[in-house]
């Protein structure tokens, strides 16, 4: 068993006297996918929150690859290759798909400042490199045919695709997906769920928050279980769905969790 | 110095409430507030010099007056741009200069005073203060409580506070949210309108003294927290201490420094103000 | 080059030699007067648009801009430096005041950074006011002296007196110029890029990898280098200098003119300042009637034009091309 790619030890979140997160501890490895769930104010999003630098636990830590990367920034996480969906769609607004794509990848674009000041023909080449790689992510993610839509003016199911391409346009090794399949047609699910696992086939491990627990199931390795800020499971997919104790936090209801695998 | 200083902050109080009702409830950014002040104050001396009423009448029909004026350039100006920042406040910045351009028309460029209504001084805690203002004071605290009774009993103040936290929900509880945005700017105007009316009196003015106030007023509604009332009143009485000891201790102009840099501090340290929840 | 760009240049170059031209048909020291401080007041809102492109609207840009006309002024007067030596010093040491003034207001955006832009840009303007040592209070400075006149063997002696107004009128221009230029290179470049990204989604931005206060900064900065020129030219120009003037009137109508021009492109503040400077000329013999038309036309170009004057073309062409289809069908 390789090394744990993020390591999340004893991260506790009180907000004045409300404890969101409560000692939660879990490991992610690479090529992993792991679904997050929970009923609601279980706590998921703002453990993301918490990972991704929104504001800093009070207690616990995380580590990844070893190193604490405990309340670092969101851009110093990009860099070091932790990239983030997010639920309501966060995206360029006012910038074509395509340019919305072209910025994900700004860390990765090698044109030097003067160059693009004066557009001297070796930033030409640099941006038709970048250019490139960007037509092959909308390709991979479907949508080279809405390249030149503004963002706002995209369906739903289109925005929270480029939600999705945007967060790989940063060439992450750690994928955290919030909620990537909320609001969308049996279709879309599909797509994305498609998508999930090319890139996790490319080697990304990816940690997905999901209320749809019937399209998740069938692509995770392993489920965590959150109740009201604590780890109540962690398992399989059909562990955990037959789990009495995550039956309860939904309430009564069964969990109809056919693993298709 | 202090009683001053309460003056001072009860102006403020009188002119930042209504600062912050038109933010709370509208969201938009009022630089004309000072205006208001500055039309009551000509209105008032209008009334008095001109019309030769009673200083109270004319302070209650100068009130009416501008907050008809505001209702008016609530419909017509603010409407579209209710939740914006930005707009709002450049649309304001022309409603500004329009009044300033109307007061300088109607009343010329001359600094104007009122008569003392009260004279006389009396002796408190062995130290001289003019009744004016003391009744100054007094009058402000009487409207302020009675604004606060206007909000926290009357329908249409409980409506208030409804789309003030939660303009969706009080929509569909039957609100009229036009209903309610014309009666607070109207209402946060005729605040505005008293203290100028209040005030003329005592200091001289002319159809600039508007922004200075403008400015001061946000400073109060910045640190009290934007959408708190009970915060603005507490700030207005903080900076109006802090500016009155001040001037007095050091200069006009430090004081307005500790102003600028109390606005800036609060900003950048705790957005939300004293009393304010983000 | 495919014709619209050819026809852009082409356009580009008639502007830019007619404004060179425009002393040899105008000759009266009024309005040569007035075409030079234009050119400074767009240098400024230009600027001033610089900073939006973030997202942001700073107050402090005109107290920036007075900065750099006190620092100029002063370098000059107290150092007895040349106005050539002077004006660089002046970004420089500018350039590091705005940084500490706009530090903490990184920590704010929208409404929060508007206030607090404006709180430390008028703590500086209330500093001039109060240390009457070196800024000379509420009076201001005085007598601040014209540049020297450039002395290039060969050429004739270009000279900056009080009564040349022809060469302060060239100075600016080539200063204007070379702002509007490099501020135009900018937008394109990959800084622009970033700039639109951080107005669209601060959060996103950062989630690309974006360090988001280092490249606001970056602009900020940026932004006052070009307000600081502009103070400086204005201070040598007018060789006088009062805090009042950096208060919260021009504070609004740099905002104005860049608004009501149009933030969203980039010539946008420049028409807004000519237009609503030429209004203000034509209305010289009703001085009081300017802030309410400047009012008028402020609050119609929010509700009627909400992209600016800029956007005009854009919404009239449509009508204009019915009108041309219809007179064709007869």
């Amino acid at each position: 068993m390789n090394a744990p790619l993020l390591e999340v030890r004893n991260i506790t979140k009180r907000f004045g006297g409300l404890i969101a997160i409560n000692k939660l501890s879990f490991d992610i490895h690479q090529g992993e996918i792991v679904g997050l769930i929970g009923p609601n104010g279980a706590g998921k999003t703002t453990l993301f929150n918490v990972i991704t630098g929104f504001y800093p636990p009070t207690e616990g830590k995380a580590f990844y690859k070893g190193e604490d990367i405990t309340g670092f920034k969101p851009h110093k996480l990009v860099q070091k290759g932790i990239a983030r969906s997010f639920q309501l769609t966060t995206l360029f607004s006012n910038l074509s798909v395509f340019q919305n794509v072209v910025m994900s990848q700004h860390l990765h674009i090698e044109v030097g400042f003067l160059g693009s000041l004066f557009h001297t023909p070796g930033n030409c080449e640099k941006e038709k490199a970048t250019e490139a790689r960007t037509m092959e992510l909308l390709k991979l993610t479907g949508l080279d045919s809405q390249r030149n839509v503004l963002a706002k003016n995209l369906s739903h199911g289109y925005q929270k695709i480029l939600n999705f391409t945007i967060s790989i346009g940063t060439n992450p090794e750690l994928l955290m997906l919030d909620e990537p399949l909320c609001a969308l047609n049996p279709e879309r699910i599909a797509a994305i769920q498609r998508l999930i696992l090319t890139v996790r086939d490319k080697g990304v491990a990816i940690l997905v928050i999901e209320h749809n627990m019937k399209a998740l199931f069938p692509l995770c390795d392993r489920i965590i279980v959150l109740d009201a800020g604590m780890k109540i499971a962690e398992g399989t997919p059909k562990e955990v769905g037959g789990n009495p104790e995550v039956i309860r936090a939904y309430l009564g209801g069964a969990i109809d969790v056919s693993d298709r695998r | 110095m202090f009683l001053n200083g309460t003056m001072i902050g009860s102006r403020l109080a009188l002119f930042a409430t209504g600062l912050t009702l038109v933010y709370g409830i509208m969201l938009i950014i009022n630089f004309a507030h000072g205006e208001f002040y500055m039309l009551s104050a000509f209105a008032v001396f209008f009334f008095v010099e001109k019309l030769g009423l009673n200083y109270f009448v004319s302070l209650v029909l100068a009130m009416i007056v501008v907050g008809l004026v505001a209702i008016a350039a609530e419909r017509i100006f603010f409407k579209p741009m209710r939740g914006q920042h930005i707009p709002s406040f450049i649309m304001s910045c022309g409603l500004a200069f329009m009044f300033q351009v109307v007061a300088v028309l109607a009343f010329g460029i001359k600094d104007k005073s009122i008569d003392t209504v009260f004279p006389g001084v009396i002796t408190i805690l062995g130290a001289s203060v003019s009744v004016e203002r003391l009744m100054v004071s007094l009058i402000s605290a009487i409207l302020i409580v009675g604004f606060y009774i206007f909000l926290l009993r009357s329908r249409s103040g409980r409506a208030m506070r409804a789309v003030m936290q939660n303009p969706e929900a009080a929509a569909l509880q039957g609100v009229s949210i036009n209903q309610v945005c014309s009666l607070g700017m109207g209402i946060g105007a005729a605040l505005a309108a008293a203290a100028g009316g209040l005030l003329a009196p005592i200091f001289i003015f002319n159809p600039w003294i508007g922004p200075a106030l403008t400015w001061e007023g946000f400073i109060v509604v910045c640190l009290g927290g934007k959408t708190s009332l009970p915060g603005t009143l507490l700030a207005a009485f903080i900076l109006g201490y802090i500016k009155s000891f001040v001037t007095t201790l050091v200069d006009p102009v430090a004081a307005l420094m500790c102003g600028a840099a109390i606005l800036g501090i609060i900003l950048t340290l705790r957005p939300q103000g004293l009393l304010g929840h983000e | 080059m495919n014709k619209n760009s050819w026809i852009k240049w082409v356009g580009l170059a008639a502007v830019v030699i007619t404004l060179f031209l425009i002393p040899v048909f105008i000759k009266s020291p009024y309005w040569m007067g007035v075409f030079t401080l234009m050119g400074v007041y767009i240098i400024v809102a230009e600027s001033f648009r610089y900073i939006v492109t973030t997202g942001e609207y700073s107050f402090a840009h005109v107290p920036v801009m007075g900065m750099g006309g006190y620092a100029s002024a002063l370098l000059a007067m107290k150092l007895g430096l040349s106005f050539w030596l002077a004006l660089p010093l002046a970004v420089l040491a500018t350039a590091i005041i705005s940084i500490l003034i706009y530090y903490p207001c990184l920590r704010t955006t929208g409404t929060f950074f508007f206030f607090a832009s404006f709180a430390f840009g008028e703590v500086m303007r209330l500093c001039w006011v109060r240390f009457t040592n070196p800024f000379g209070g509420v009076g201001g400075l005085r007598d601040i002296p014209r540049p020297d006149a450039i002395d290039i063997p060969g050429l004739p002696t270009v000279e900056f007196t009080l009564l040349s107004h022809t060469s302060y009128y060239y100075l600016i221009l080539v200063f204007m110029l070379f702002s509007l230029l490099v501020m135009y290179l900018l937008e394109g470049s990959r800084l622009g890029a970033i700039a639109d990204a951080i107005k669209e989604s601060k959060v996103l931005a950062s989630f690309v990898g974006i360090r988001v206060w280092r490249y606001e900064m970056i602009i900020f900065v940026i932004a006052s280098a070009f307000a600081t020129l502009g103070g400086s030219l204005y201070a040598h120009y007018m060789t006088l200098l009062v805090p009042n003037e950096f208060y919260w009137g021009l504070g609004i109508y740099v905002c104005v003119w860049a608004v009501v021009g149009g933030t969203g492109h980039f010539a946008g503040p420049i028409v807004g300042t000519i237009v609503f400077g030429l209004i203000r000329e034509l209305l010289r013999p009703f001085p009081q009637l300017v802030p309410l038309i400047y009012g008028l036309i402020l609050a119609a170009t929010l509700a009627f034009l909400p992209q600016g004057l800029i956007s005009l073309p854009e919404r009239i062409s449509p009508w204009i091309k019915k009108g041309l289809a219809k007179i064709k069908e007869r």
